[in-house]
């Protein structure tokens, strides 16, 4: 019973993550091409490449948080590896091991450049797109590591 | 200052590995306050003279490196201008109130 409810759960983490994934990289395949990115001059950026921005950081969270609070935990769950009150570290460490996650410190960077690219830096225009271009330099490593999930997660459902 | 000689050793060490020795971490905001409870741990960095570029990545290996070895909390860093530009208000009162490590 657990073990079904788990499956489900999987199936829909993974229609979740497909659709951030889907709408984070049409965001980044625009935004690799910003010019104001590749010079650092943020008065060169237009609206629309804002909201493109806005699109890539927005689907680029969703994604790792779908991720961490549904795919990895309902896999883990039908892998018998769940563990109550486990620290979110300890899970990614173990997934690590267990070969579910590619790596996770790699994930930890992931997460620590999305939260600097989310921030905002009213005063410091220069590393606002420093950490936006980092982000979307690293883009490919997320979509990586959902692969190397994904797969694993689709024998599974 | 409310950081345990052991987070306090940590820091010092994540920090050397990242920025080298020149650095220097100051401790400031809530956490040097022994009558409150919780809160960030709010570090100034002074001694690091790199690219934006450079300086986010180093934060950012700080930040991943520091939490691997103090387990999930809220750690922000600021780092002290870089020569030749204007001091912003946070930055102000990190220098001010900062403690050393």
């Amino acid at each position: 019973m657990t073990q079904e409810v788990a499956r489900l759960k999987l199936t829909q983490a993974l229609k979740e993550c497909d659709q951030h994934g889907f709408h984070l990289r049409l965001a980044y395949e625009e935004a690799v091409h910003f010019k104001a990115l590749r010079t650092g001059a943020h008065e060169n950026l237009s609206n629309e490449e804002i909201r493109t921005l806005d699109q890539l950081l927005f689907r680029f969270g969703r994604l790792q948080d779908a991720m961490g609070l549904r795919l990895l935990p309902s896999l883990l769950v039908l892998l018998a590896e769940w563990r109550e009150g486990e620290p979110f570290l300890d899970k990614l460490n173990r997934a690590e091991q267990l070969g579910i996650l590619p790596s996770a410190e790699g994930w930890q960077v992931l997460r620590e450049l999305r939260n600097q690219a989310s921030h905002d830096y009213p005063d410091n225009p220069e590393m606002m797109l420093s950490a936006l271009a980092n982000l979307i330099r690293h883009v490919p490593d997320l979509e990586k590591s959902y692969l190397h999930i994904s797969q694993i997660a689709r024998f599974r459902v | 200052m409310r950081l345990t000689p052991h987070q306090i050793t940590i820091l010092k060490e994540v920090g050397l590995e990242v920025f080298g020795p020149q650095a220097r971490l100051y401790l400031f905001g809530s956490r040097t306050d022994d009558t409150q409870r919780g809160g960030d741990i709010d570090l100034y960095v002074t001694g690091v003279h790199n690219t934006v570029a450079e300086m986010l990545a180093g934060k950012i290996r700080f930040l991943v490196r520091a939490k691997q070895r103090l387990g999930e909390r809220r750690i922000d860093l600021v780092f002290a201008p870089a020569e030749g530009k204007t001091q912003e208000p946070i930055q102000r009162i990190a220098r001010e109130t900062g403690i050393a490590l």
